[in-house]
């Protein structure tokens, strides 16, 4: 296509650009492959290896000390449990904390302290957070090893994303949008439901769905609260004590006995598979609310 | 000026000064808006038009550092007193922006949504209200078939007329018009410019545009600003034939721009 435009006697300055457009364009290819590559191979090695575990009796048993009777169950429903719980907390708190930063605060002072502060929360290691919610869920607050504990210090560790991703979110709506809305009488809360949130949407609700897939791989901050390995029993209520995936296949992978490897391995499959369902979900939704406008 | 003269103006301002932090851009403007006829601000760019006209409606207020002084008075209210419904006020003085600004909407739910925010349920009035507006604005055989389309679909034209159906929905007694035709073909711009010169029998309209000839074809009044100063204010005849500003004159006359 671009040969019509070629010419024999082109300047040595054109043929370098032209060049290291092809330089930059290969590097690029190859830097896909290799994310594209490492993924398949982790993910295929986990199939392969857990594969003739994954049967319908894996996800209905609890964890067993004999290999092929060992399950999941508890350690799949925990995950939910904790999760639904931790998004409940985090996404209202988040998005308000963000609408409040973005759409109301003045800039002065303390909102730049606070933004600064919100932003290197995001960058902290989660093993920092599991002894926060270990000193303040399981001890201060006297949750012990509950579900509702787990959720909490999941919830602390995912706040700060949820909060930049909103403000991202917002900041993307364009001005001209809430000025027509300001523009025809509409008060500074109809303007931010009808217009601004509606706008943001979709990028917020990627941002959301970022910050709980990683809080679904989450495993160091749930150890550090206590979150038990060995669960022979399903919660019943926020304050039972549980366990989720990640943490059973940490302790499978542990276990001298080669067959619970099989196990981890199929874990790893599970969990992979909640991780890119929840972020299928969101490019759905995503997909179909943009349709709309 | 007598006080009988004064209470029939749409707007009346006197010694408006205005500017963002440190940087004043307005000073010390007076002037009278008449009703039911369109006022076209003029001048070079940066000479404070857009700012004046935002005061109008405390566009502003949303503008961090921004500051005003001087009185803004609407009919017989003070734009900037302590008691005024920045809301109920920005209800009855319309903007209409440079850039057509849609919302991510149906063309219905675009004219509805001035309606909704301000308190309208019966959906049957709603409908008749959207009917009208559109009818107004120049739009509705356009659209008609279509009101469930996205707004963002239209052409910038229409889009355009579709602003000023939703500026008219919620019935103001003031439109304001921020360059309302510099996005647009000359063809929209035509379009435009008719159905404003159509509103004046209902509205007092202020035009800010860049374009002289605009400003000749459209408007009864022109003020002409110039670094933050109002130069002149007069009937259009006056300012763009007869006027005894020689800065007003080397504008209109294309000596400067």
């Amino acid at each position: 296509m671009n040969d019509i435009y070629r010419h024999q006697n082109e300047p040595w300055w054109v043929r370098r650009a032209s060049g290291i457009d092809q330089v930059v364009r290969y590097a690029g290819v190859l830097s896909i492959l290799f994310g594209v590559v490492v993924l398949v191979v982790l993910f295929g090695q986990a199939l392969i290896e857990g594969f003739p575990r994954l049967q319908l009796e894996f996800f209905t048993s609890f964890p067993s000390r004999i290999a092929s009777q060992a399950g999941i169950l508890s350690a799949w429903v925990g995950t939910i449990w904790v999760i639904v719980l931790c998004a409940l907390m985090a996404v209202p708190l988040g998005v308000m904390t963000a609408l409040y930063l973005e759409e109301y605060s003045s800039r002065h002072l303390l909102s730049r302290i606070l933004e600064i502060n919100i932003a290197n929360l995001a960058g902290v290691p989660s093993i920092i957070y599991g002894l926060l919610g270990l000193g303040l869920f399981v001890r201060l607050l006297a949750l012990g090893r509950s579900v509702l504990a787990g959720a909490g210090t999941l919830a602390l560790l995912i706040l700060p994303i949820v909060i930049l991703a909103t403000r991202e979110a917002l900041r993307a709506v364009p001005h001209s949008l809430r000025e027509g809305s300001y523009a025809l009488g509409a008060s500074r809360w109809q303007t931010i439901w009808h217009q601004v949130l509606p706008a943001a949407f979709p990028s917020i609700l990627t941002g959301i769905i970022l910050a709980v897939s990683r809080a679904v791989g989450e495993t160091a901050p749930l150890i550090m609260i206590g979150a038990l390995t060995y669960i022979a029993f399903l919660p019943q209520s926020v304050r039972d004590p549980f366990t989720v995936l990640p943490i059973q296949v940490f302790n499978w992978v542990s276990r001298p006995q080669q067959a619970f490897t099989a196990n981890a391995a199929a874990g790893v499959v599970v969990l992979l598979g909640i991780t890119l369902t929840i972020n299928a979900v969101a490019i759905w939704l995503r997909h179909r609310y943009q349709q709309k406008i | 000026m007598n006080d009988t003269h004064t209470m029939n103006m749409v707007f009346s301002i006197r010694g408006l000064q205005a500017g963002y932090g440190q940087k004043s851009v307005l000073h010390d403007v007076s002037i009278d808006i008449p009703p039911r006829s369109i006022t076209a601000i003029i001048g070079p760019s940066g000479c404070g038009k857009s700012t004046f006209l935002r005061c109008l409606n405390r566009m502003n207020d949303l503008t961090p550092d921004f500051y005003v002084r001087g009185k803004v008075m609407h009919r017989d209210e003070d734009v900037y007193g302590q008691s005024v419904d920045v809301t109920h006020l920005r209800r009855r003085i319309g903007m209409v922006f440079q850039k057509p600004n849609p919302f991510p909407k149906s063309i219905f739910d675009n004219v509805a949504y001035g309606l909704r925010i301000h308190g309208m349920r019966d959906q049957k009035k709603i409908t008749e209200k959207v009917h009208d507006s559109l009818v107004k604005a120049a739009l509705w055989d356009e659209v008609k078939d279509h009101l469930a389309m996205p707004a963002l679909r239209l052409s910038g034209g229409q889009q355009q007329r579709l602003c000023i159906a939703r500026t008219i929905a919620v019935a103001p007694e003031v439109i304001l018009f921020d360059e309302p035709c510099s996005a647009l073909d000359p063809v929209s711009t035509r379009n435009i410019e008719n159905l404003i010169v159509h509103l004046k029998k209902d509205y007092a309209l202020i035009v800010v545009t860049h374009n002289l000839q605009q400003a000749h074809r459209i408007a009864d009044y022109v003020g002409f600003f110039h670094m933050g100063r109002l130069v002149e204010f007069g009937a259009m005849k006056q300012v763009f034939e007869e006027s005894t500003h020689q800065l007003t004159r080397d504008y209109v006359q294309g000596v400067f721009g």
